[in-house]
């Protein structure tokens, strides 16, 4: 007879066993699960314990520890475990400081310097929307964008989200927050969906990055990475924040999400506040 | 001959056990990591399990609660650095008949198995 270890699909995920894919999960990529997640962590493991048809955590951890062949499927672990829930023109308060107040003055010192190069990195990008809200911007901002050597380098941990990210099709629902006018200009409607139009897509380039590894950028002028940092405990986010202060360029900007902050994290950034509208600066 | 499950993630320690315990007649499986073992146990009957306190993946406390739940009968020697009052409470609820100090001798670690194998159920069940 099996003994019911052998059968953990069918248990619930035991404190040891939440212990060990917690140490697991937070070492891999910094999302620290609390005791009341739980339950999530326990279905989405179960939910790909179905799909490699290993039937105890025991043998699933050991599957996706296995340094020669549990690559792949520890990514696929990673993926469903991250929260993808983003949206166009997500926080309209700081995207305005951001096309009204900082990109102007980006680009007026740029010019100023004979300088036509622009670097912004979406990090955490999940399915898009944020790169290329992004693109939309810097669009309808830049009248001579096609001068301009501009990147938007857009990266997540989670291979689906940049999958979807990169194909830029979305459905109607999903368009919510992008103005009409913008909606025609920047995007082709067909079978109910919206893909996102060459003019935006030439603009970004979508890779996989893990926040907890370097990742070679450096002078970048501003860095998104909102609602990334909520799931990471405050060591992580001090680890994510260093690095992102190696590599802005100086005087360069950081956006975070409305629920996170600097404060007790790094002091090397000074607040910015504007009409509900909030970002860092580089000292 | 006794199936002695062996958890040391040292090495030298853990081939040195292997060696020398598989010369006096035990049939040692020895693994690096609680996870491997709790996997070992599910497969296989041990007689004994011998566990370093402080192992990878799972702490050597959460591997003999979990293989004393897999077979009560086991008989589990816990092994550590710097075994105190503490620890030596925590094994012995979790069900440990026998608590070694590192360093330790071949002899000392088969008197312990002997001992650990007549009081199998653990100190505490009666
Ligand atoms: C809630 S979404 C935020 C999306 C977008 N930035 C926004 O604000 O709308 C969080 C994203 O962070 C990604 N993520 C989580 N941990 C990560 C890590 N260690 N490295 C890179 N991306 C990570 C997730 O895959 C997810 O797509």
């Amino acid at each position: 007879m099996l003994h019911p270890l052998q059968l953990s699909v069918a248990n619930d995920m035991t404190d040891e066993e939440f212990r060990l894919f917690k140490q697991l999960v937070y070492d891999e990529c910094g999302i620290n699960f609390k005791p009341e997640k739980k339950a999530f962590l326990q279905n989405r493991t179960i939910q790909r314990m179905k799909a490699t048809d290993v039937k105890s955590y025991y043998r699933y951890y050991k599957l996706i520890t296995d340094a020669n062949t549990g690559k792949a499927e520890l990514l696929s672990f990673l993926d469903v475990l991250t929260i993808n829930e983003t949206s166009f023109f997500r926080n309209k308060p700081q995207l305005d400081l951001f096309q009204y107040s900082i990109l102007p003055e980006i680009i007026s010192k740029k010019r100023m310097k004979n300088d036509f190069t622009l670097k912004i990195w979406s990090a955490g990008c999940s399915t898009g929307q944020e790169p290329y809200t992004i693109a939309i911007i810097l669009n309808e901002l830049m009248t001579d964008i096609k001068g301009w050597k501009v990147s938007i380098l857009a990266s997540d941990l989670s291979m689906t989200a940049l999958e979807a990210a990169q194909q830029g099709a979305y459905p109607r629902e999903k368009m919510e927050g992008v103005e009409a006018s913008h909606l025609k200009k920047y995007f082709t409607e067909k079978d109910e969906h919206f893909y996102a139009k060459d003019e935006l897509k030439r603009l970004v380039i979508f890779d996989f990055h893990n926040l907890m590894y370097d990742n070679g950028f450096s002078n970048l002028d501003v860095i998104f990475c909102r609602n990334v940092l909520i799931y990471f405990d405050s060591q992580t986010q001090k680890q994510v924040i260093e690095t992102f202060h190696q590599c802005l360029a100086p005087k360069g900007y950081l956006f975070l999400g409305h629920a996170e902050s600097l404060q007790g994290i790094n002091e090397s950034f000074i607040f910015i506040h504007k009409n509900k509208g909030t970002a860092y600066q580089m000292r | 001959m006794e199936n002695v499950l062996l958890v040391e993630d040292a090495e030298e320690l853990g081939e040195l056990l292997k060696e020398e315990l598989g010369a006096h007649g035990y049939n040692i499986t020895w693994v690096t990591n609680g996870v491997d073992a709790v996997i070992a146990a599910l497969d296989k009957k041990f007689d004994v399990l011998i566990v370093d306190m402080i192992t990878p993946n799972l702490k050597g406390i959460d591997t003999i609660k979990i293989i004393k739940k897999i077979d009560p009968k086991i008989a589990i020697i816990a092994c550590s650095g710097m075994i105190d009052k503490s620890i030596m409470i925590d094994v012995t609820k979790a069900g440990a008949s026998a608590c070694v100090n590192k360093p330790f001798t071949v002899s000392q670690m088969i008197s312990q198995i002997k001992w650990a194998t007549r009081n199998k159920g653990g100190l505490l069940s009666e």
